[in-house]
Parts: structure tokens; sequence; C-alpha cells
């Protein structure tokens, strides 16, 4: 082994309070040591409440309002950081030391152009005039992969997606070559694909410049694939510390354990779909969706959206199909339109046999008794004037009970989530984001409906919660057997649970099949770009598990047409074509086709 | 950029074709036949005709309404029952009245305002934070009126500094029209101050909680230039916003101070008006007054973008 | 079972020292109104000639006017009636405001657009030139201020509660009451409108304050209470035609409005960070 590089950063028995008063009043990192050697790539990973935001802003003197460093030292290259005079620390926050933080869209200010904020830190750390620094930002913008560097210079971050933001960010920070970047959550608000760019564009270009880097992510699967060491924490004290493979193959403390269970992995035994039996519950066909103004006043007719187009599957009775996507493929609208939330614009649904158009209204009220949804934002889906147990019972509102069964009922539920039974009393905002799913989850479920739409019922959670809830969801699927929608962006959760999987990209089908065969047989290009998007934890040959991502096998269209783009040129005609037993993709046809 | 102005004059247009028909119906409220109304307590046979046939009361409502607007935007606001003089000349002069008193008024609050309230949030929880809150708390619960009448007491006549009746308009004379306007504008403004102070410090808040301030610290700013580039300019934006309501509680707010300080504005026009019945006059000045109002808000629309770029790129 | 620890019950915050020297003026305000319903040391309307224009003295505690009225006792008859004004145009304008503002929010189409339309109109005019307004075309009264401020401000009401309507329309637990089947009418009444309690509180609490104060202004040029009922505003437009023989007249009404005010200000502030989630929690 070569000589080790020598230690660019140490932390030391770092604890940071908040205070009140003066008085620490709750310590947030406690006792906290660390050591990250030039060039290399240290992972903080933890959930919410673990502390590792903190110790970021910590080394950059950052801390929000009442927060405070109470012991410790940091030292960077030697200099000491804490108590350093704030002329000198200014120097070093943007010259030495970068950060790149979660949600490109409020790290940059709305009302400068692009350019201006890119050449601040440039001027003031590498004191370049204008023209230089002008053509340095230009310079990185193309290295990191903005199509048009001189347009974008000029523009305004509102102009951008997030994962190009999320890029520019990284060119700024990094055009001032500091020797250590700190980034916090840098993918988390991108989607998955996204993702892995910036992650691999990121690794690429600290490589480059011989940055450090010091990556703060709850992602404990994300961060293995790229991380030199890995230090786990918890409520503020480091649990474990070593390399990826160490921890994720002989986790010691059971924290360490939980975080790594929780990674996706392959459930066995859940396997094949059941078989289908009799008629579906849902029938989907040809569904289309739009929607936005209709005659705006002042808008141009044609502002129309197209989110869904010309969608066809069936339900089982008792199976979990997953609709798959990123923001953007209108998985969430099918989901919003089968529960009725949205209309329809062409197209049929039929639930249970009878289609939506000749529903009756005694129909649609057995409708609503018999379907129920759960939705994604812990904090937004109860009623923050309501009890629990009221919230709950609100769902067996139009059964026939006396108030006395309705809340027993609703206290059997509750226990039956998993919450404590004085719970009934206690408002939303006294649970956590999990329990309050939980909560969602039992108001769902106390009707007794048989069939759920899931919308993105988990991504607001940590990962371990993530596993539970969705435990627990398929516990009572097992319990009661009701038919699942679930929608998600993740395809690391939907694996454990789902029997088919529908991808959507941009409204259109884009594979659909079980789950074994989307995920061991993807056929479609996007459906593998997705895949290499999500590591996933999978049985070696020699034993035990390893994170692996799949590689891109580009697989044969059938015979006559190319796999459908839906960015490509209106007149493609994407059709459905089964190259398998219920495993279909979508092609763009030339001419009729018959698969063997 | 064009299709935002346009978009933002067209929608002020039924607002102020409501606003004005407002104005229009309020003065057949009065019980009575409404021409005798408009002619006031004289007994003309002729000339109660003639304002029936230019009202043309045979006619629908709204036909009517429409000629009345006609009348107005060609300059004809009636006859003032009281002085017997077109009550667009009365306007006008005293419109010069009010706009010198309420122009310098918010130019006081807001240059009193705005680095009182920046200085405030950038002092949050701090000794200096709290006073002017204090202030701002205090000088805003007081009545513009009785701070007036303070001042007169305090500053015209025991102290003798300014003089406390009558007006001189600064166009013929500066230096005593500003003597006649110093205690009115300052009794008017500080109170505005107070409700400008708190604002400004809360969008400032708002703004210096955000983001990229952090993120702007983390390049290694100083304080300085974090919080003139990112932070004053984007609190900036809905402060201008307010500037225009502050603007309508002014031009309230004048009605009292006019009265107080004897200033022969709008304000005091319209108030003697009411208690005369001079009924057209009335109608001109909330014509006036409230056409201003809007006038100012759409001009303070129309330059947001200058503020928040973003605006525009919204639509 | 989740290891997610339960969070203890949080507790809210107490109110503040400004809170509650707020609630100390209202408090004392109100009763002053009480108490000038039904009791003052001499009687506020009645003439006494030969006491004109006493001073301050334990007689007269606060000295007496130009018609030998006792100040004390028109204080409290004239708090009762700025506070019966502002109340009841506090009530009114509330009440109707958020009917129209939740219905506009809740319902949307074309009642919307009609609504905000309106709404605009009103809003193009200073409230306090609204009011006048009114009362140049009525005949004047308590009952006519009452009015003519409520009407000013209804459209505030209907702005902020057809904000908060459309805010909370959009939150997931109002989906999760149609997908239960509830109708339109029950999500509204029972999901919708309680949680829009907190800001119409602090509303209500401003609107009292502006009401005061407007009815002051309007009783001050005279187009307010007609006298003799006595009314603060009327007290010190009075007061000025005796600036330099009794000062006094001018402060005593004045310090009242002004400290009903503030007392209404910290209320309000200290109830806007009661209901907003942000401040609300230790």
């Amino acid at each position: 082994m070569s000589a080790s590089p020598p230690t660019l950063l140490e932390v030391e028995r770092l604890t940071v309070s908040i205070c009140r008063r003066g008085q620490p009043f709750h310590t947030v990192v406690e006792d906290v040591s660390l050591t990250l050697p030039s060039g290399e790539i240290l992972a903080l990973v933890g959930q919410s409440g673990s502390g590792k935001t903190m110790i970021g802003r910590a080394i950059l003197g950052l801390l929000p309002g009442t927060a405070a460093v109470t012991s410790g030292a940091i030292r960077l290259g030697g200099t000491r950081l804490l108590g350093l005079p704030a002329a000198q620390l200014r120097r070093i926050r943007g010259g030495e030391v970068g950060m790149v933080f979660q949600e490109p869209r409020v790290s940059l200010n709305p009302t400068l152009r692009i350019g201006v904020q890119m050449m601040e830190a440039l001027q003031l750390h590498r004191d370049m005039r204008e023209k230089r620094a002008r053509a340095c930002c230009l310079d990185m913008l193309s290295r990191v992969g903005i199509r048009d560097p001189q347009t974008s210079f000029e523009s305004y971050p509102a102009q951008f997606s997030g994962g190009m933001l999320q890029r520019i960010m990284l060119a700024s920070v990094l055009a001032t070559r500091p020797k250590l970047l700190i980034a916090d959550e840098p993918t988390t608000a991108l989607d998955a694909i996204s993702r892995k760019q910036v992650m691999d564009l990121m690794v690429e270009l600290t490589g480059e410049i011989g940055a450090a880097v010091l990556l703060i992510s709850h992602d404990l699967g994300m961060v293995s694939q790229y991380a030199n060491r890995v230090t786990v924490l918890r409520n503020g004290r480091v649990i474990e510390c070593g390399t990826p493979d160490a921890i994720l193959l002989n986790p010691r403390h059971e924290y360490t354990r939980a975080l790594v269970g929780a990674l996706p992995r392959r459930q066995s035994g859940n396997a094949s779909p059941p078989q289908p039996s009799g008629d579906p519950l849902v029938r989907i066909h040809d569904l289309s969706i739009e929607y936005g103004p209709r005659r705006g006043f002042l808008s141009k007719p044609a502002t129309r959206h197209r989110a869904v187009s010309a969608v066809s599957v069936e339900i089982h009775r008792g199976e979990t199909l997953a609709i798959v996507g990123e923001s953007g493929s209108g998985k969430t609208t099918i989901g919003r339109v089968l529960i009725r939330l949205l209309e329809s614009t062409a197209g049929r649904i039929v639930f249970d046999g009878v289609d939506f158009r000749r529903f009756t209204r005694e129909r649609w009220v057995e409708f609503r008794r018999r379907t129920q949804m759960v939705f994604q934002d812990p904090y937004s889906s109860l009623d923050p004037r309501m009890q629990l147990g009221e919230i709950v019972a609100e769902g067996l509102r139009n059964q026939r009970l006396s108030g006395e069964q309705k809340r027993g009922r609703a206290a059997e539920i509750l226990a039956e989530v998993g919450l404590p039974a004085d719970f009934i009393r206690r408002y939303p905002h006294e649970l956590s984001g999990g329990q309050r799913q939980r909560v969602c989850i039992a108001r769902a479920i106390v009707g007794e409906p048989s069939f759920i739409v899931a919308d993105e019922p988990v991504s607001a959670l940590d990962v371990t919660i993530q596993h539970q809830v969705m435990q627990l969801l398929v516990r009572l699927q097992a319990k009661y057997g009701f038919t699942v929608l679930l929608i998600s962006h993740d395809l690391g959760v939907v694996e454990q649970v789902a029997n088919r999987v529908m991808v959507m990209y941009r409204g259109h089908v884009v594979e659909l099949g079980s789950r074994d065969d989307i995920y061991d047989r993807p056929c479609h290009p996007y459906t593998q770009r997705l895949l290499c998007a999500t590591p996933r934890m999978a049985h070696r040959e020699e034993g035990g598990y390893a994170l692996i991502t799949p590689e891109l096998r580009p697989a044969e269209p059938p015979t006559g047409c190319r796999w459908f783009d839906p960015t490509s040129t209106p007149s493609a005609q994407p059709t459905l074509v089964e190259v398998g037993r219920g495993h279909w993709v979508c092609c763009d046809r030339q001419e009729a086709v018959h698969v063997s | 950029m064009t299709r935002y102005l346009a978009g933002r004059l067209l929608l002020t247009l039924p607002t102020l074709l409501l606003a004005t028909a407002l104005v229009f119906f309020m003065v057949r409220l009065v019980p009575g036949d409404p021409a005798q109304v408009l002619l006031g307590d004289v007994d003309n046979p002729a000339a109660l005709a003639h304002i029936r046939a230019t009202l043309g009361l045979d006619q629908p409502v709204w036909l009517q309404y429409a000629r009345w607007l006609g009348r107005v935007l060609s300059g004809d606001l009636g006859i003032s029952i009281v002085q017997q003089r077109p009550v667009a000349a009365l306007l006008w002069s005293a419109f010069g009245v009010t706009a010198s008193l309420v122009i310098p008024a918010v130019l006081v609050a807001v240059l009193i305002a705005i680095p009182a309230g920046s200085l405030a949030a950038w002092k949050h929880h701090r000794p200096t934070d709290t006073a002017i809150m204090a202030f701002a708390t205090l000088f805003l619960s007081i009545p513009s009126f009785w701070l007036g009448l303070l001042f007169l007491l305090v500053f015209g006549i025991e102290l003798d500094l300014f003089p406390v009746v009558g007006y001189v308009c600064p166009c013929s004379d500066w230096r005593a029209g500003l003597r006649y306007l110093v205690l009115p504008v300052f009794s008017l403004a500080l109170i505005e101050t107070g409700v400008l102070v708190r604002m400004v410090r809360a969008s400032t808040l708002e703004v210096l909680s955000l983001e990229y301030v952090t993120h702007a610290r983390a390049k290694g700013l100083s304080e300085w230039i974090v919080m003139w580039r990112h932070v004053v300019r984007n609190a900036m934006a809905p402060t201008w916003a307010l500037i225009g309501l502050t603007l309508g509680a002014l031009l309230g707010g004048a009605v009292v101070t006019e009265t107080v300080f004897t200033l022969p504005g709008l304000g005091r026009l319209m108030v003697e008006s009411i208690f005369a019945r001079d009924y057209p006059v009335v109608q001109g000045c909330m014509l006036l007054i409230t056409v201003t109002y809007v006038a100012v808000n759409l001009l303070i629309e129309l330059t947001y973008p200058l503020f928040d770029p973003g605006v525009r790129l919204e639509r | 079972m989740s290891d997610e620890s339960a969070r203890e019950p949080t507790r809210i915050a107490r109110p503040g020292p400004g809170a509650i020297i707020g609630l100390i003026l209202v408090a004392a305000v109100l009763l002053a109104a009480l108490t000038g319903s039904i009791y003052t040391p001499f009687d506020p309307i009645g003439i006494d000639a030969d006491n004109r224009l006493a001073a301050p003295s334990l007689h007269h505690w606060l000295g007496t006017d130009e018609w030998g009225r006792d100040i004390t006792s028109r204080l409290l008859a004239g708090a009762t009636v700025s506070v019966n004004i502002g109340l009841l145009t506090s009530l009114f304008a509330t009440t109707a405001g958020t009917l129209i503002g939740a219905a506009a929010g809740f319902i949307g189409g074309w009642l919307d657009r009609i609504v905000i339309a309106v709404m605009d109109a009103l809003l193009a005019f200073p409230s306090l030139i609204m009011a006048l307004g009114i009362v140049a075309v009525t005949n004047g009264g308590q009952m006519a201020v009452v009015g003519a401020l409520s009407f000013a401000y209804v459209p505030s009401v209907v702005r902020v509660v057809r904000a908060s309507v459309l805010t909370l329309r959009r939150k997931d637990f109002v989906d999760a009451s149609t997908v239960m089947g509830n109708s339109r009418a029950f999500t509204l009444g029972r999901h919708i409108l309680p949680n829009t309690v907190g800001m119409v509180i602090v509303l209500a609490t401003s609107l009292f304050g502006w009401a005061l104060l407007a009815e002051s202004a309007l009783s001050f040029l005279g187009l307010g209470v007609p006298p003799p009922a006595p009314s603060w505003g009327g007290m010190l437009a009075d007061s000025r035609n005796y600036f330099e023989d009794a000062p006094w007249l001018a402060l005593a009404p004045g310090l009242a409005i002004a400290a009903t005010l503030l007392g209404i200000n910290l209320v309000g502030d200290a109830l806007r960070d009661r209901f907003d989630p942000r401040t609300r929690y230790l």
C-alpha cells in the first residue's frame, strides 16, 4: 500500500447544542470525532435527528440561530477552525472549503442571474478580474454538462430544472478549486436518474481537482457506492465507522444492522403474482388525462398539459400493482383519477364490472366506501384540529354504527397499526412522520375497503421507518385481502411489495410486467436506466448480500419496431407489445408485428 | 414583458369600472329626488329640469351611469352646490395640497422604516430589535389626529416654532410652504412608519432564514455584501407592494390631518361637503382619491419586476 | 412496533410580557366601557355652568370641559360608545366576511370570480373614505357608523379568509375527506372552517382596533356619534378650542384611545404568535 494521504479535516469530540438564554438546552451532536484524509470521500450517514447536517455547518461556522459548539475542536489542514476570527473564517469559506446544499432551488438567489452568483466566490477568493472569472465559469458550466453555457450564464435560477441547478451549484462551488467539499444531501431532492448523474459528476470533478469530500446523506445505499469510509450517526453520536463493505456485510451495532436491513432487497417468496381469478377489479382502457386552463382569458388555448396518454391496464383482485416513474410521469395523476379526485379526459375506467360513466348515485356512495387512499405527505394528510380517534372514526361515518362502536373500532385499528391505546386522544402534531403515516393507513383500512391507492406512502419518511411502514402494509393486505395500487418513484421500496410493476415515463406506459420480469429482465432502455440508478442488496453466490447495480444490457426490440421514446416526434405510434407472458413493452411501430 | 404589463393593465379596468359605478350609485342612496339632491336646497324649477335632462332619469340605470362616466372622462364632474363652481376646478386645487402632504409622508415613512426594519431583523432577538419594535408598536397605536394635536400644542403653540393654521403652497414659496407642512407630514408619517417597520422586519426576517443567504455566507462573502445584495433586495419586493397599501392608509389619514391643521386639501373638502350636503363635490372627491389609489398601486405592480424578475417569468 | 419514541405532548408557549400588558390594557378598557354603561361619577351630558374648564382635582379627577361636564365621566361613557361600535363592527364584518370568503374560496368558479371583482373594487377605496361616503348618504347615528365601518372592512376579511381557504383546500386531509365520501358542505364545515378559526380570531381582534380608531376619527370630524353623546374623538375635537386655557382636555381622550389601541395591538400580536404553527410551540 502506498503511504496514506495526509489528514485534511479532523474533528475531535465535537459537541453542538441548541442554547436558550445562553445555556445549552438540547444536544444535537455529542462527542463526535472523525478524520478525513486529503482527496478521499467520507460519508456521514444518519436519519433525521442524527446531527449530520449540524456537523457540516459547524465546520464552516454556519450553525443556525440558537445552535452553538459547546466543546471539541475542528482542524482543517492543521488550522483550528473554531474560534477563528471572522475575517479568516470567511477566507476559508468558499476558498478552501466549498459547500453544496440539498435543495438547489432555494440555495440560489432567485432575483440574481446565475452568472453573477457564480462569479461572486471566484472574484472574492481568487482575486480574478471579471473577464477571467467569466471565462472560468463558462468553462465549468460546460464541464458539468450544461449545453449552452452562454445563455445559462445570463439566466435566472427559475429557468432550470432541479438536476441542472445542482450541477450549476457544483460548477459554482468547485470553480474555486477548494480542498474540501461538504455536500449536504446533494441529491435528495432529485429524481433517481439525475441523482446518479450528479453523484458521478461530483466524484469525477472532485477527483480531478484533488478535493476531499464530506458526503452527508441518509441514503446508505447511495453513499456506499462512492465513499471510501462511512460513519453512521444516530441521535448525535457516532455509532459505527468503517469501509462500505464492512458496514454493509458486517454491521456490528444493532442500529447499523437495522439500517442495512432496511436497504431494498428481494424478498424471497413474493415472486409470482396470484393468478388472476375472475374479473379484474379495475380496468383502464385508453385513459388520457389532460389539465390546464380550458378557455383562459389571456392565455393561448394550447396550454393544456397532457399528463397521461392512452394508458390501458388491468388490476386484479388481491394483487399489488406498482406504478413507478419519476416526477412528470403521470403516475400520481392516474392514482387520483382512479380514486375520482380528478376527471379523466378520454378513455374508460371500469370498476368491478361497471363503467364509471354508468355509475348511479348509490354506486358512487358504495365506491367511496370500497376505495381509499393513503397520501404522501404525513404533515398535511391529517386534520390538525382533530384527535386521532376522531380522524380514524371518520372513515366509518357512512356506516350504521353507534358512536361507541365507532370509537371501539378506531381503537382496535390504531392498535393494529402499532400505536398505543392512549393515542386516541392525541393530536397529529404530537406524532412523528412515521406514526402519522400509520394513522393515515389506519384511517384507510378502518372501513375495510377493497381497493387502496397508496400515493408515495413512504417517501417522506426515514429509511428504517419506510421499511416498517411497508411491512405493515404487506401484513394488513395479507390479513384483509384488499387490492393495492402503489405509486412510487423509488424502485427499491416497490421491489419488496409489488406483484406487478408498471413503468411510466412522461405519461406513457413504457413497460409492464411481473416484479421479476421488470427487475431481472428489463427490456426498455428507460427501465434499465431507472434500475441502474437504484442500487439494491442482492444475494451473492458466495453467500451474504452485496450492494449491486445492474449493468445496462441493451435488449433487442422485437423485429420491425424501435423502443418507444416519448421525447420523440409526435408522429410516433406507441403500442404495447408482449415480449413474454404478461410482460409488455412499449414499441414505436412502423408496421404490424407479431412476436412468436 | 409587454404581455405582463398589458395583462396587469387590463385587469385593473373592471376594478375601476366597478368602483366608479359604486360612487355613482352611492349618491342615489340619498332619500329623495336625485335631481333635487344634486341641486341642493334651492327652489329653481328651470335648473331642476336642466339637471333632470342631464341625468337622463327616465332612462335605464346603466345608461345613466354610462352617460355620467362619459361626462367624468371629459372632465365634467358637475357643479358644486355650495360654491356654484365646477367641481373639477375645486378638486384640482385641493389635490395639489393633499399631494404635497401625502407624498412627503410616504417618503418620510419609507426612509425611516426600511433601515429601521432591516436593522431590527439583522439584530434579531437582541436589545436593538426589541427597542425598535417597541417604538414601532407604540407609534402605530397613536391616533394620527391626536399626534397632530399634540404637535400643534407643543411645537406650534407652546414653542411657537411652526404655524398652526393655514397653508402656503411650496410651489410659490417653498420655504414658507415647508414650514406649514412639517408638522402635518410628520404627524401623518410617524404612524405609518410604525406599521411599515414591522412589515419590513418581518419580510427581512423571512428572507434571512432562506437557504440562499446561508449559501452566500458559505461562499465567504462579507456580512455587508450578504445583507445588501442578497437580503435587502429580496426583502424589498414585498415591501414595494406594501408601499402601495400604505398610500391607501395615508389617503384616509390625510382627511383627518388636514382637518387638524386646517389644510385646504381633498380630505377637508370632502368633509366640509358632507356637512353641506354638497353631493357633487363629495362624489368628485371620492372619485379622485380612489382613482389615484388604484393608479399608484398599478404603477407599483408594473415596476415590481424590477425587484423580482421572477415574477414576469411566472406568467 | 415502531422504535421512534412518541414525542412528549408539546407545550404551547406561554404569553410574553407584551401580551400581558396588552391584556391588562384591553381588560381595563372593557371594564371602563362596562362601568360607563351603568354608572359614572357625574352625569356625562349634564351641563354645570359654574364649573367650566376646571383643572384636575380631587373632586373632578380629570377636570371638566367647556360645559362643566366631568371629564372622567365622559371618558367612561365614551368608552361604552367606542367599545360598542368597535365590537359590533368587528362582529358584523368578521361574520359576513368569513361567510363570503369561505364560500368564494371553497366553491370557486364563477362565484369566486364575482366575489373577487367586487371585493377588489371595494378595496380600491381607502377604508376611511369609504366610511365617509356611506356616512354622507345616511342620516348618521351609531348604527350608521357601525354599518359604514363594517361595509368598509368586509373586503379585507374576505380576502384573508379566502386566501386561507384556498391554501387549506390543497391540503391532503381535504382530499381525504372527499375520498371518504363526505359531501362538500361537510368537508367545508368539518375540516376547513375549524382550521381558519385561529386566523379569524386574530382578524377580529385587529378589526376591533381599526373600528375603534375609525370611529374616533369620524367623531373627531363630527361625522360619527352625534352630540351630546360623549365619544373620545368628539372630546378631542372639542378640546381644540381651549388649548391655551385647558390643555388637559386634549390629553385624556387621546391617551385613552392610544392606550386602547396599544393594548389591542399587543394582544393581536400575541394571538398571531399563538396561532402561527411556527411560533406556537416552545
